[in-house]
């Protein structure tokens, strides 16, 4: 008997208790608790194969980071203002928080229009987060709590998203047809359904915090 | 410090009415008047819902983590991928005639967004009153932007927040 672990919110499908051979399982079965599809799985082995690499980099100066980020593009700035908008938020500071949200429109107005990839072209960028910027963002990040915190989190996510896109491929829209779509408004968990979960499989956040996108 | 109230979870019991020695707890818009509070914390103490606390000024937070070059570099890397998605949902939200395929689209640009703003965060830009935070303000000054880049906000902004680091 095999079990399989579900890499966005760690539900395990043990094929002795559910009765149904992993294999068996249809290729449009999802995750009971998270909704993520056959392919965010992998199976448990009970040997784990010990792939430590412990070699954190180094300390680098603290001071790195420092300097305003030259060269980023407008949707970087965007990005940068609108989260410290969010910070400004948090401790309440509501006349900061509006001017780091006029920045943010701002850049947001001024950033590039993405080219009119498809969802396919999509997938091919969150397939390159999956399999190189998360190893050395990981890798770099071993003594970094908050680094590893966040690494964590938008991977699940990244892996979320790109099941997601795969599904429209294979399945087109009927997926997401007659239901609701819902994004985490903290850690920006997308969820396919009637009703969101009452916590955030990722961020473990209540789902009042689980926004519904609506449908134009 | 001062007080703030979770609006959340306020049961409208109104201890906090009874016991605020300045009335900075009686609103109209729920929550407490931070400038008359005197953060005394007495209505912490009589809410029955917890759903006060004292919370710190914003020249009272401690300096944040500081963070290390590789860890900067390789989070910012994660930071422009996400970006390039937002964008590229975006255009596929713009173009779409599909109201179902404009949706999701949409919620895969959302979703980006807030992975770049959480990742950005732990790069070195958690608290707005950073030093992190003071030299970007102080760099858009120095870019032309164009006549219509909100200069005033940028400078507004340099006024508003204390540097803590």
């Amino acid at each position: 008997m095999r079990r399989f672990k579900c890499g966005v919110c760690g539900f395990v499908y043990d094929e002795a208790k559910e009765g149904v051979k992993w294999d068996d399982l249809p290729s449009d079965w999802v995750c009971p608790v998270c909704g993520a599809p056959k392919s965010a799985f992998e199976e448990v082995l009970d040997e784990k194969p010990a792939s430590q690499s412990g070699s954190g980099t180094s300390a680098a100066p603290s001071r790195a980071g420092q300097k305003a980020p030259a060269g980023s593009s407008f949707g970087e700035l965007s990005v940068l203002c609108s989260n410290l908008a969010l910070g400004c938020d948090k401790q309440q500071l509501g006349r900061e928080k509006e001017l780091f949200e006029k920045l943010a429109g701002h850049f947001q107005d001024r950033a590039e229009k993405g080219p009119e990839a498809e969802f396919r072209a999509l997938a091919a960028a969150l397939d390159r987060d999956i399999t190189e910027n998360y190893p050395a963002a990981e890798a770099a990040a071993v003594s970094d709590r908050g680094a590893k915190r966040v690494l964590t989190w938008s991977r699940k996510v990244t892996v979320m998203l790109k099941s997601l896109l795969e599904r429209w491929q294979n399945e087109g829209e009927g997926f997401v047809a007659k239901t609701n779509v819902w994004v985490c408004d903290i850690c920006g968990f997308v969820y396919i359904g009637d009703v969101p979960p009452d916590i955030c499989p990722v961020c473990k956040v209540p789902s009042f915090k689980i926004l519904k996108v609506e449908r134009s | 410090m001062h007080a703030s109230r979770n609006i959340r979870l306020c049961t409208k019991d109104c201890l906090c009415l009874y016991v605020c020695p300045t009335g900075a707890s009686d609103t109209e818009n729920g929550q407490i008047d931070f400038s008359k509070c005197t953060a005394c914390g007495a209505c912490v103490k009589a809410c029955i819902s917890h759903a006060i606390a004292l919370i710190p000024d914003k020249d009272e937070y401690p300096p944040q983590q500081k963070k290390n070059g590789a860890v900067v570099s390789t989070l910012k890397e994660l930071v422009r991928s996400k970006v390039e998605v937002e964008e590229a949902a975006r255009a596929i939200a713009a173009a779409s005639s599909d109201p179902i395929q404009k949706q999701l689209a949409g919620a895969v640009a959302k979703s980006s967004r807030k992975m770049a703003e959480d990742l950005i965060r732990e790069a070195g830009y958690m608290l707005p009153q950073s030093r992190n935070t003071h030299d970007f303000l102080l760099s858009l000054l120095k870019e032309d932007f164009g006549s219509d880049f909100p200069r005033a906000a940028v400078e507004e902004l340099l006024k508003l927040l204390p540097v803590n680091d």
